[in-house]
């Protein structure tokens, strides 16, 4: 692997109680892994308050931590630093796990298309003797210039379909979209979850299968995902990269916050 | 063949099984609504030589569908070789991406299926459907055998039938052969649901534990039951009656309250038994339905036993040009939909209504099945004292142990609507108790 840039990463995603909670169960899906394009080291995760940690490894690829805070708590904070070493031009092959690679060519739960995508593919759609690359960069600038940035319009349930409606969203909308018009062109593509430089908080960007290798394309920012982007979970879409799912008891409301800082070593 | 005490005893023998909470609870327009299942006295019997026949293919099929959910989760060689298409499995809501490569103890996915057969007028059985997820339905004739052989104990000296009532040692058999270290419990989400009635008389019969998921907590990554002292005790197989999308919020519906949180973990890395295993939708869906005789030939390099009802699969050209040019003769079905929804019949339809049926069909080929009208036969019942017909099905247990056991009884419903071809108990049709002859 032939680094081209080395990133230092912290990721710090905290939770405020307006009330003590206890039995709190929580899976974490935060801890970046060394692949073809990104080595990751001195990856440390810290926990406040602390507790025992198990680990796993899901039927996607990701890694990740779970466990239970039982006695009553009001915050919880957990924070994962480390070192990136990137080859940003280097793309990961595509067929490199248990997983096939047909989830990813079909429709899910986020990416289904109704008659806007419809209606937009018709436009845009995949064009004879057009290749998957070019196509899924075509449309990678063209979601970029049909969208609007608008925080706050769309929340974690919207759907491709509603955000596109709309022509507003954030980059998890974004992602959804090109996801829901490769899958309508049988590409296979995949939801990403990372960090980026200069973003401050996490990222949602997509991968997209041509001539056997993953490419990361972001719509958000009218780029190709760089050496400046670190990789975290990849799934079908937003609900298989959750960061953080967790249940607890407690009558209170919740506050998260997240902070993501990346700079050059 | 039947004393006529049997018959005489109908409506107290429903008044026991009211009374045990032998009932069906269905969500309609977001109520809960408590139905009984009424009970029919006229068994539906079944000859031992044709039982036989039934056993060898019911086993068969089972055996199949096992291989399939294996091989669906690990190899997908059966895709490979282009036996099943692609779509079928991964555009397919029962299959699960989760799932892949996580293999239950023993290799077993369907622990406990209830497939769905039923008999033609022209003596050939039939199968309708496979439930591999969550089955329910034998509780209800082993009680009702409980309760008749008191009502009518010399019926029941006289005729040589098969005990049904060993349901619970071979469901105990079944848990006991996966579990991996520590109790067996059965998982119920409450006593609102449908089945309840079933999964406290399976506690009570096979010694498990009933728990809801409450009583259930994952430490260090294995499964624990908490008495109601605070004891901790190690759980080995879970015999559970919640549909996977509730089983952990940390990997499925993150909304669900009845779930065991990182259960599928614990399952993930060997340390339980569930049965039945997660994923399993992908074998009973519809669509692949038409593939099952084509997996025995596959897997078992044996011809199928039983037959499908003749199928067809709009999503294959030839059988769409089939399916548009005899709509009116045959019953179309959504592959999504379960419970007897979803189901329309071509000959129904007024003109517009095929016309909006036939778009949609065009638009959306995988979506639907077509099949035909199997005329079954009628079974008698009782309706008001006077001996009627009407059509009914019989859901068959197959028991997946060392090996596959064939239930010897299974679960008779009928359409209590003379008209209607729909058995399904969400569909408010009765139960009959099977009888198999010994000899």
């Amino acid at each position: 692997m032939q680094v081209e840039r080395t990133l230092r990463f912290c990721y710090r995603m905290s939770l405020v109680f307006s009330e003590p909670v206890q039995k709190h169960q929580f899976t974490l899906r935060m801890i970046p892994q060394s692949d073809t394009r990104q080595q990751i080291a001195d990856c440390k995760v810290t926990l406040e308050p602390a507790c025992a940690l198990q680990e796993g490894v899901d039927s996607f690829g990701n890694q990740y931590v779970y466990g239970e805070i039982a006695q009553p708590h009001s915050a919880f904070c957990v924070e994962v630093c480390g070192v990136a070493r990137l080859a940003g031009k280097t793309a990961v092959l595509c067929q490199e796990s248990q997983m096939p690679l047909a989830p990813y060519r079909f429709a899910s739960q986020y990416t289904r298309a109704g008659d806007a995508l419809r209606a937009y593919y018709a436009q845009n759609g995949q064009r004879a003797g057009e290749g998957a690359y070019a196509f899924a960069a075509r449309l990678n600038h063209q979601i970029y210039q049909d969208m609007t940035y608008v925080q706050g319009v769309t929340d974690i349930h919207t759907t491709a379909e509603e955000a596109f409606s709309s022509r507003q969203g954030v980059c998890q909308d974004y992602a959804h979209i090109m996801l829901a018009l490769c899958r309508m062109a049988d590409i296979p593509s995949r939801y990403v979850v990372g960090m980026m430089q200069g973003e401050g908080y996490s990222h949602a960007w997509v991968e997209v299968c041509a001539d056997k290798r993953w490419y990361g394309m972001d719509p958000t920012n009218d780029k190709m995902a760089d050496d400046t982007y670190i990789k975290i979970s990849h799934g079908r879409d937003y609900q298989d990269c959750i960061v953080n799912r967790g249940t607890f008891c407690g009558a209170g409301t919740q506050t998260q916050q997240v902070r993501v800082v990346v700079t050059d070593e | 063949m039947y004393e006529m005490d049997l018959l005489d005893n109908t409506e107290h023998v429903n008044r026991l099984l009211a009374r045990y909470g032998v009932k069906f609870g269905i969500y309609k327009n977001n109520t809960f609504q408590e139905q009984l299942f009424p009970f029919d006295a006229i068994p539906r019997v079944i000859q031992k030589a044709e039982f036989d026949y039934l056993e060898r293919g019911l086993k068969q099929r089972v055996m199949a569908l096992n291989l399939f959910l294996d091989d669906i989760y690990h190899e997908k060689k059966i895709v490979k070789d282009k036996v099943i298409p692609e779509d079928f499995i991964f555009a397919s809501s029962g299959y699960m991406p989760e799932c892949e490569g996580v293999t239950p103890a023993k290799r077993i996915y369907s622990h406990i299926s209830g497939i769905d057969l039923v008999k033609g007028k022209d003596g050939e059985w039939y199968i309708l459907e496979d439930n591999l997820r969550v089955p329910s339905g034998a509780s209800y004739p082993m009680i009702a055998r409980d309760l008749c052989r008191r009502s009518s104990p010399k019926t029941f000296r006289d005729n040589l039938l098969e005990d049904n009532r060993n349901y619970a040692q071979l469901l105990r058999k079944t848990m006991d052969y996966v579990n991996v270290e520590g109790h067996t419990v059965i998982l119920t989400p409450g006593r609102y649901n449908a089945a309840y009635f079933e999964h406290s008389y399976f506690a009570e019969k096979t010694g498990a534990h009933l728990v809801n998921g409450s009583e259930l907590l994952v430490e260090n990554d294995k499964l624990y039951y908490v008495d109601y002292k605070g004891k901790k005790e190690r759980v080995g197989a879970v015999y559970r009656r919640i549909s996977d999308e509730y089983l952990d919020p940390m990997h499925f519906n993150p909304e669900s309250v009845i779930g065991i949180p990182h259960i599928f973990d614990v399952y993930r890395k060997g340390n339980i038994a569930l049965l039945n295993a997660i994923g399993n939708g992908i074998a009973d869906d519809k669509g692949i339905y038409y593939f099952v005789p084509k997996m025995v030939k596959y897997y078992l390099g044996e011809e199928p036993v039983l037959s499908n009802a003749p199928t067809y699969l709009p999503f294959y050209k030839t059988d769409m040009a089939y399916v548009l040019a005899h709509f009116d003769k045959l019953v179309l079905k959504d592959v999504a939909e379960a419970g007897g929804y979803g189901v329309v019949f071509g000959s129904s339809m007024t003109k517009a209504q095929k016309a909006d049926f036939i778009a949609l069909l065009k638009r959306e080929p995988r979506r639907f099945i077509a099949q035909e009208v199997i005329d079954f036969q009628d079974l008698e019942i009782q309706d008001n004292g006077v001996v009627v017909e009407r059509k009914a099905d019989l859901r068959a247990f197959v028991l997946m142990a060392d090996e596959p056991h064939v239930w010897k009884s299974g679960l008779t419903r009928f359409s209590r609507n003379p008209d209607s071809f729909i058995v399904n108990s969400s569909q408010g049709g009765g139960f009959k108790d099977t009888w198999v002859l010994s000899r």
